[in-house]
């Protein structure tokens, strides 16, 4: 059983529901840059010791550079990597220049026909031909460029994107998967229909009456394979309206990651104050 | 001339350095920048502002504070009718609001009239904005690299498959470059690293060139000592110095031989009310002088901000 049945409970541990995200699995992260972040989920995977992922980010942030820096990933697949108004990501940055980071240079365009594609599981989707005009296809090989067969113009295929497992954090859900989403959406309604697992951690898990009350659901569990009570999942990242971005811990952050022994005593602590979350779930 | 400028040579250009507002809340000491960067950076603002007409449609960037105090500055003065896109919430939004530090979707969230997610900006605002030319879409980008066509660079220094700096990334800008016919880039450091001959990656097109097809059509850059625009050729070159900014200096901080507009012009100062709403109303805390800082100052000014927002 992999939990999608439409009326199943779906509550699992954090660890229990991590369990299906194998070395080398494509995982796509929900939320934006420092914004509803599966921050929770990404440590527990860094304390599990995953090697060799490939992380998909629309924009990836603190939760993609943590990986990195955990030495669990292989490849990142994003338009930005960074901590906004906090400046670089340490191990993002130093991974593509030392060369031991692999990079799919993508673009806000590329990566979202890329999931719309896999969604409605197309081989492609066509995209006008200009960004020809800049260096993006001379770096991205596998977008190629066609004439239109109505009008002739050039066109290029972005392949659809599929990916083993998704993570998002939810501001509410249900025990059947179904979310609560606020603020900042990002790709979270959709990277749930080209995944083969989905796992939610969510801040409360509430009855769907309660859901409906808060202003709905955005994401139906009919995509979800688990949900995690996870309070502060997100942190230090946001999660409207229950958490502030926490901007002093992504400087602690940002700080710690720049020096070696520095971070190993970061990912330490942080992955030890994940241990109560994985023992009340 | 349009409604950035006066004629260079005209009468109000006559010996007036930039103002320095005299109801500023925050000392220039304060925001570790000299008087003048402060005063610059304030012109910038007022400068884009001004860039700005009623009913645009106005999309932010994220943690990009000076853009997002101009939109703000133009909605309280010559244009109230704008939409802005909140990306923090990705909503849309009319009416003003305050900046904060990573704190906006707590005000764009509960005020906005529309939410969406990203799939519904990019395969649907987005192209029918841009290609469909209504509503008139604005959005200032921030640029690594210029090169004299306006093509820019958010990707890395040196070659890309091992790169000596690699940057977050280019994000929209090469979707954006290529479907706006319209584009605007900002500049708080105008300088030979920026203004560049050649691009080491090309990840926002520029200009073109005269009689070619392609967008955009015009690049506008507004930088600390001036405004650069696409010319006839298809290069850029500079339509407005700012106040109290000699031809030199910009030459000198440009790595490339500059071309320079026939109606060279000064760009209007902004006005005591002007730095009075964003002193007071739109960016209290300053956040907009964090753009014109780099490596340690930047750090120490941002964990000064923090420690600020923790007392209050």
């Amino acid at each position: 059983m992999d939990g999608r049945e439409l009326n199943a409970d779906k509550r699992a541990g954090l660890g229990e529901a991590l369990a299906g995200v194998r070395d080398g699995h494509r995982v796509a992260f929900g939320g934006m840059t420092l914004y509803r972040r599966p921050v929770a989920a990404a440590l527990a995977l860094a304390a599990a010791g995953r090697r060799g992922l490939e992380i998909v980010s629309l924009t990836g942030g603190l939760e993609t550079d943590l990986l990195i820096g955990a030495g669990c990933v292989r490849r990142v697949r994003s338009c930005y990597v960074g901590l906004e108004v906090v400046g670089f990501a340490p191990h993002f940055t130093r991974g593509v220049q030392q060369g031991t980071l692999e990079l799919v240079e993508e673009t806000e365009y590329t990566l979202s026909y890329a999931v719309q594609a896999a969604t409605m599981r197309v081989p492609f989707l066509p995209m006008r031909g200009d960004l020809a005009r800049t260096d993006l296809l001379r770096v991205r090989p596998d977008l190629k460029t066609f004439a239109c067969p109505l009008t002739g113009a050039p066109l290029i295929a972005v392949p659809a994107l599929r990916v083993d497992v998704a993570i998002l954090h939810a501001t509410a859900a249900d025990r059947f998967g179904n979310c609560h989403l606020q603020g900042q959406l990002a790709l979270d309604p959709h990277l749930p229909t080209v995944a083969d697992v989905t796992i939610v951690t969510a801040e409360r898990i509430v009855e769907t009456a309660e859901l409906r009350a808060m202003g709905g659901v955005q994401l139906s569990g009919v995509f979800v394979s688990h949900v995690v009570e996870a309070p502060g999942g997100s942190l230090p990242t946001s999660c409207v309206p229950h958490r502030r971005l926490d901007v002093a811990a992504v400087l602690d952050y940002a700080e710690a990651a720049a020096e070696p022994a520095a971070w190993a005593r970061w990912l330490a602590a942080a992955t030890d104050r994940q241990r109560p979350v994985e023992a009340c779930a | 001339m349009g409604p950035l400028a006066r004629r260079r040579d005209g009468p109000a250009a006559a010996g007036r350095g930039l103002r320095v507002s005299a109801t500023a809340a925050r000392p220039a000491s304060d925001l570790r920048l000299s008087a003048r960067e402060r005063a610059q950076t304030d012109q910038m603002v007022a400068t884009m502002a001004h860039l700005i007409e009623d009913g645009d449609f106005l999309a932010e960037g994220i943690g990009t504070f000076l853009p997002t105090a101009a939109y703000m500055l133009a909605k309280h003065t010559h244009a109230p009718n704008c939409t802005s896109l909140c990306p923090n919430g990705n909503s849309l939004m009319s009416g003003t609001r305050t900046l904060t530090l990573g704190h906006d979707e707590f005000d764009t969230v509960p005020r906005a009239e529309v939410w969406l997610d990203y799939m519904q900006i990019n395969l649907m605002y987005m192209p029918a904005i841009f290609l469909g030319g209504r509503p008139r879409w604005t959005e200032f980008m921030r640029p690594a690299q210029i090169d004299p066509t306006g093509a820019t660079n958010n990707i890395c220094i040196g070659p890309h498959e091992r790169p000596k700096v690699r940057f977050p990334g280019a994000a929209g800008i090469p979707d954006a470059s290529v479907a706006a016919r319209r584009f605007y880039y900002y500049a708080p450091r105008h300088a030979r690293q920026l203004f560049v001959p050649k691009l080491d990656f090309c990840s926002g097109a520029g200009h073109p060139g005269a009689g070619a097809e392609g967008n955009p059509r015009t690049i506008v850059v507004v930088t600390n000592l001036a405004v650069l625009a696409s010319g006839p050729s298809g290069r850029l070159r500079v339509t407005h110095l700012h106040p109290g900014v000699e031809r030199a200096e910009v030459a000198d901080a440009t790595g490339f031989t500059l071309d320079w507009s026939p109606d060279l012009a000064t760009t209007t100062p902004p006005t005591d009310d002007e730095i009075r709403r964003l002193d007071r109303n739109i960016d209290p805390l300053g956040l907009r002088f964090l753009e014109a800082l780099t490596g340690a100052a930047r750090r120490e000014r941002l964990r000064a901000l923090v420690t600020e927002g923790a007392r209050a």
